[in-house]
């Protein structure tokens, strides 16, 4: 990544941060946003794979009271 | 079996289980020994974070006389373990190896310590870890690293960084750790032990820190196979208060660890775990040795295409950081500044990864374990190297300024990770040492819920080889025989 898109990803680390509560300080997102490399193409590597065809992995499972969970 | 204290030190719990029960050796002074050893080393590892020298007296004491009365519980009863510092103790601090948690006192047990006390073993105390069980190295800056008895300017692997070098360095026969990228296996394979991350969803997670939900499992660090399979049964089964928790028959996985290896399929993948680009030459040509050894022991090998095995380590990325920083919320919000930068970087980096990305994970995740079923579904296990690398120092893996992971620890969960995102049972023994003398794991992965065979097939390995008799060098053992 070069310095733009540095700044343009740690812009968005701090900004959805701070839409959900986490402050995020102007260092911490660069440091975040720097780390960034493996992360982006993780995500990359994931939307080229086949996947349509599956639910994910982890799916809701329904509450049913027994004695056991009481 | 000799009398030194070292050598029952560095005994298994599958050797002194007998002998405890018939009263030739004290769950007492196995405990005291374990005592003066992490008061010995503990100083030079920093294996340990926090150790309970009177109450776990007071429980061998009680172990003895239980013993004694003919009240045996099995294996585990009076055995010195370790609790990896993020599984609670009621009334103890859990700090998840954080100064964000220095204060959190855990108000009841987590169900695996629950079930370690039924089955009578003897936490001495809470070993270290990665900052919130986030970091691949055993690196710990406010808390401090955890030094690789086998080479103490070695990182440990982590993040079960203090589980591995209590185990390797003969503190205690068992630990435990917890593995979402490799946390169990890292640390296994770079300080010379055995360490098994079950099945998804095997071993109850109730009371346990969490980083990522549905990549998190709970598993045994000891010096041999045999061991984990005497903890395994000690804490699997179904716990109705962890959502992930699996409604299955539990088997004894003690019960097939002798029947050798006749009739077992070993695949060895074709792709990725043995390319050059990747894998330290040491390592696979150590790995190999390993697999032939197998094969002219009863094994057969099979050889297994797997183009696409590559893809887990990111698709296990793109589901444990977004999972990372939800769990985190909180913390994150009121603490951020008690976090060490690396990790709360680490950790803030999941802020970045937009909602459809970690379902788009989630769904490749499902495929991909699919895929693994049909690739391996003619043979029984898979071997592979555990890690990568030759082990780095710590060094080498300790960030500097304006770097939230040195480059030379990256790549260490590079084949661990791919289970936790099939969530098979996994396990790493030692098989052999590289030209700097540290150890070398091989990877036994099965089919899941099939520790059984995993846990036979790395017994079988071990008997054959020997590595696992090997002691860290003299500077790590106490000289007081």
């Amino acid at each position: 990544m070069n310095e733009s898109e540095i700044e343009e990803r740690a812009e968005t680390i701090r900004a959805n941060g701070e839409r959900v509560g986490i402050p995020v300080s102007e260092d911490h997102a660069r440091l975040a946003a720097r780390w960034g490399d493996p992360t982006l193409s993780a995500i990359e590597v994931v939307r080229g794979l086949d996947y349509q065809k599956h639910e994910p992995g982890a799916v809701f499972r329904p509450v049913v009271l027994s004695d056991e969970s009481n | 079996m000799s009398n030194t204290r070292e050598d029952i030190a560095f005994a298994s719990i599958h050797d002194l289980a007998p002998k405890i029960r018939d009263g030739s050796v004290s769950p007492v002074k196995l405990t005291e020994i374990a005592l003066e050893r992490v008061a010995g080393l503990n100083e030079t590892l920093n294996a340990f974070i926090d150790v309970w020298h009177e109450e776990s007296l007071d429980a061998a004491r009680s172990a003895e006389r239980e013993i004694g009365q003919g009240n045996y519980r099995g294996p585990l009863h009076g055995v010195p373990i370790g609790l990896k510092d993020l599984v609670d103790v009621a009334g103890k601090v859990t700090t998840g190896g954080s100064r964000v948690l220095k204060n959190n006192v855990a108000s009841s047990n987590a169900t695996i310590t629950d079930r370690f006390n039924d089955a009578g073993a003897i936490v001495i105390g809470k070993t270290h870890l990665v900052e919130f069980a986030f970091g691949p190295t055993g690196v710990n800056p406010h808390m401090g690293d955890v030094h690789n008895p086998w080479g103490l300017d070695r990182v440990t692997g982590g993040s079960s960084s203090g589980s591995g070098a209590a185990v390797s360095a003969g503190i205690v026969y068992g630990a435990i750790g917890s593995d979402t990228g490799g946390s169990i296996r890292m640390p296994a394979s770079l300080c010379g032990i055995a360490g098994l991350k079950p099945t998804y969803g095997r071993v109850p997670r109730t009371g346990v820190l969490d980083l990522s939900w549905s990549s998190d499992h709970v598993g045994p660090m000891t010096r041999r196979t045999a061991d984990c399979a005497h903890m395994l049964n000690a804490i699997a089964g179904h716990d109705p208060l962890d959502n992930a928790s699996a409604k299955v028959p539990v088997p004894d996985f003690a019960a097939d660890l002798d029947r050798g290896l006749d009739g077992i399929r070993v695949g060895v993948p074709e792709h990725y775990f043995f390319n050059a680009d990747i894998v330290d030459p040491e390592v696979a040509t150590a790995v190999n040795a390993a697999i032939g050894l197998l094969g002219r022991n009863g094994a057969e090998i099979v050889s297994i295409p797997m183009p696409w095995v590559g893809d887990g380590r990111a698709i296990n990325q793109a589901i444990v950081l977004p999972e990372a920083v939800a769990v985190h919320e909180k913390l994150l919000a009121e603490h951020a500044d008690d976090y060490t930068p690396a990790v709360r970087s680490r950790i803030q980096a999941g802020l970045a990864i937009p909602a459809i990305d970690y379902i788009r994970a989630q769904r490749a995740r499902q495929m991909f374990a699919e895929k693994m079923a049909h690739a391996t579904r003619h043979v029984d296990v898979i071997a592979t190297p555990s890690v990568p690398p030759r082990t780095p120092t710590i060094a080498e893996c300790t960030p500097g300024p304006g770097e939230v992971m040195a480059e030379k620890g990256a790549d260490i969960p590079l084949f661990t990770s791919i289970a936790d995102v099939t969530g098979q049972p996994s396990l790493s023994v030692v098989c052999g040492f590289d030209s700097g003398g540290m150890p070398i794991g091989l990877m036994i992965t099965g089919d899941a819920f099939d520790e059984t065979t995993v846990l036979r097939v790395g017994h079988a390995y071990e008997e054959m080889a020997g590595w696992h008799e090997k002691r860290p060098p003299s500077g790590c053992c106490l000289n007081r025989d």
